[in-house]
């Protein structure tokens, strides 16, 4: 199967700037910093592809190496079938970059005048190009704003532009750098709608976007790769990544009409195995997260009323994520629902809960500091 | 076909920013006619006393230094329009967009030097008709031909230099030797301001290791003397073998740098 974008085991490692003193006592060495080591992906075709990573993780190094404005020290990158090495002239066809710096443009030129020249350099034929630029135009809602100079632009207006460009050639795959860098809530949330709906829905493009902003890779992202320190820790969709760290199943169950003190004889009964949030009171409906701690919650027995209906967030022993709790006893949700039946509770409903990205997320980096810690220690 | 299409691309681009500062651009026609008249002025104070170093470009120290200076403007073109241009593109962050496209890099770097040479010889055109209209300067026996011959080797040989020097831009992003060096030499060497004869012999022969020595004397020979070909061929073989050392050497060394900053993960960096 022939991927938009493969990666196999990319390395890149820059040289580090020698300070004055290296010059004078080591003029030939060569420090080397590694920015990505040993990366290997594979993005399908027509996917939004998000690399998640902090500052400085690689995102952008492995974004130009794929562009073919750098070179990798190791390894291979395939971008639509094509070596980013040994056919740099064959990917740029098949590829647009989307550049979020608004410096990309020339400000005292129109709209329309950027995407001309920049046509021009993509080998648009002479009888084409007029109609192109009109058609990206419209795509990005800036038909209208054709002849205004690129300097009097908003930022969303820029990155729209960016994004025009991008799509003069009407490219299979479509870099993003950080796309809603600097935009507000509202014209970040239109971005993303506009490369959700229009370019990846109707367009049928890939899209690789680079980014730090979790929000956006739930809204958008079919797949992901966390990058940490130029290496990639997880890869697949969010429900994927999930066994690939500690267990971190998590239930909402609805109960109804509930026996007197009923989450605290649960929480005891189940000591060291289950965690125990309240997420809302389906009778009243506040709506209103109560944490209880796990075996002490005298506060669940106050908060929730004998005879009222409760829904609840109950983590597995194992779990890493809400409490801090390390079981010693696996349990599967099949016994914790008999053991909520036995105690005489009514179970509404019982859903698998999706975990949050952000905590796949913060897991991720949190093993990644323990590791470095341990490594240090040692 | 498609490099034009790309190179008037360029041009276009160039000339609208250029243009869109228009005190700047105004501006720029007053500083020429400013430095005509101090040239001008400068002659007279000199006189007849300079004419025995003069008599082989016509005796006028006007005219002489007039050509000298228009001239030299290919120079400084050429030694600093390719690096600027990349260094320029670097600085303002349009070098990645562009550099992604499906242009190649030496495309890019001629391409984004045409308007300066463009409007260098648009300059040069207007010292001569300053010249020539308003102090006499006399041109009448000027082989025009010969000339560009003359001109076209001295664009060849200093561009060549100039692709060098862009070279070290590509990889030192600052602080380039060689166009500093060069361009320093070549006023002082190349006999801008005064013939070459009134420099001490073991300095003399220096002058003739620097192409900018045959270029402005060619070009004096062939506008104030009307020097045929023939007669210009010693400084028409002179620049031909500069330009056959150094354009391999430019084109080579610039390939080597793009490599270089690819290898480095440098190329769009300032």
């Amino acid at each position: 199967m022939c991927y938009a974008i493969e990666t196999s085991l990319i390395t890149k490692k820059f040289t580090s700037i020698k300070r004055f003193r290296d010059l004078l006592f080591a003029p030939f060495s060569k420090k080397k910093l590694t920015a990505l080591e040993n990366v290997s992906l594979k993005v399908n075709k027509g996917e939004i592809f998000c690399l998640l990573g902090p500052n400085g993780a690689g995102k952008t190094t492995l974004i130009k190496i794929l562009c073919t404005l750098m070179l990798p020290t190791e390894g291979r990158a395939l971008v639509n079938g094509l070596d980013v090495v040994t056919s740099p002239a064959e990917v740029r066809r098949a590829i647009g970059y989307a550049i979020s710096d608004e410096r990309s443009f020339y400000w005292r030129l129109n709209a329309s005048q950027n995407l001309k020249f920049f046509g021009i350099l993509n080998n648009i034929p002479t009888s084409e190009l007029d109609q192109q630029v009109k058609s990206v135009l419209k795509l990005v809602d800036l038909d209208r704003r054709a002849d205004t100079p690129f300097k009097d632009f908003s930022l969303g207006m820029k990155q729209r532009l960016a994004i025009a460009r991008a799509l003069l050639t009407d490219p299979d795959v479509l870099f993003m750098d950080e796309p809603t860098r600097s935009l507000d809530p509202a014209s970040a949330e239109s971005l993303r709608h506009f490369i959700k709906e229009q370019v990846v829905g109707q367009q049928g493009k890939t899209i690789f976007l680079a980014t730090h902003n979790l929000k956006e890779v739930e809204e958008i992202g079919h797949r992901i790769a966390i990058i940490l320190d130029g290496k990639i820790k997880a890869c697949g969709a969010p429900m994927e990544m999930q066994p690939v760290l500690e267990k971190l199943d998590r239930y909402v169950i609805c109960l109804k009409f509930l026996p007197c003190n009923f989450l605290d004889r649960l929480s005891q009964k189940m000591e060291g195995m289950i965690s125990i949030r309240v997420l809302d009171k389906t009778e009243q409906g506040t709506g209103t997260a109560q944490d209880t701690k796990t075996g002490q919650s005298a506060e669940a027995g106050q908060y929730v009323e004998t005879g009222q209906g409760v829904e609840v967030e109950i983590g597995l022993a194992g779990t890493d994520g809400m409490h801090g709790m390390h079981g010693k006893v696996r349990l599967e949700i099949s016994d914790v629902i008999a053991c909520i039946v036995n105690m005489g509770g009514r179970i509404e409903s019982c859903l698998k809960k999706e975990i949050p990205l952000y905590e796949i997320y913060s897991a991720y980096t949190k093993n990644v500091q323990a590791i470095d810690g341990q490594i240090a220690n040692e | 076909m498609n490099f034009l299409r790309k190179a008037f691309a360029f041009i276009r681009r160039d000339f609208i920013e250029e243009t869109s500062y228009k005190f700047a651009f105004f501006l720029q026609f007053f500083g020429i006619f400013i430095s005509v008249l101090i040239f001008y002025f400068l002659s007279k104070l000199f006189g007849a006393a300079a004419v025995p170093y003069l008599k082989p470009y016509g005796g006028d120290y006007f005219s002489f230094v007039l050509i000298g200076v228009a001239f030299t403007n290919y120079l400084e073109v050429s030694l600093h329009s390719f690096s600027s241009s990349i260094r320029n593109a670097q600085m303002t962050g349009t070098l990645e967009a562009i550099l992604v496209t499906q242009t190649e890099i030496p495309t890019i770097i001629i391409s984004s030097s045409l308007y300066s040479f463009i409007w260098t010889s648009f300059r040069v055109i207007i010292y001569l008709l300053i010249g020539v209209l308003l102090f006499k300067v006399n041109i009448s026996q000027a082989n025009f031909a010969g000339a560009s011959v003359i001109l076209l080797l001295t664009i060849t040989t200093f561009s060549s230099i100039g692709i060098l020097s862009a070279s070290f831009i590509m990889v030192l992003k600052k602080g380039d030797p060689l166009a500093s060096l060069f361009s320093g030499l070549s006023w002082f060497l190349g006999g801008v301001y005064y013939p070459i004869a009134v420099l001490p012999l073991w300095i003399r022969r220096f002058s003739y290791l620097i192409p900018l020595t045959y270029s402005l004397e060619g070009m004096r020979f062939a506008l104030l003397k009307g020097y045929s070909l023939r007669a210009l061929s010693p400084n028409i073989m002179a620049l031909g073998v500069f330009s056959l050392i150094m354009l391999p050497l430019g084109v080579l060394s610039f390939r080597f740098a793009v490599n270089k900053a690819k290898r480095d993960g440098s190329l769009t960096h300032y």
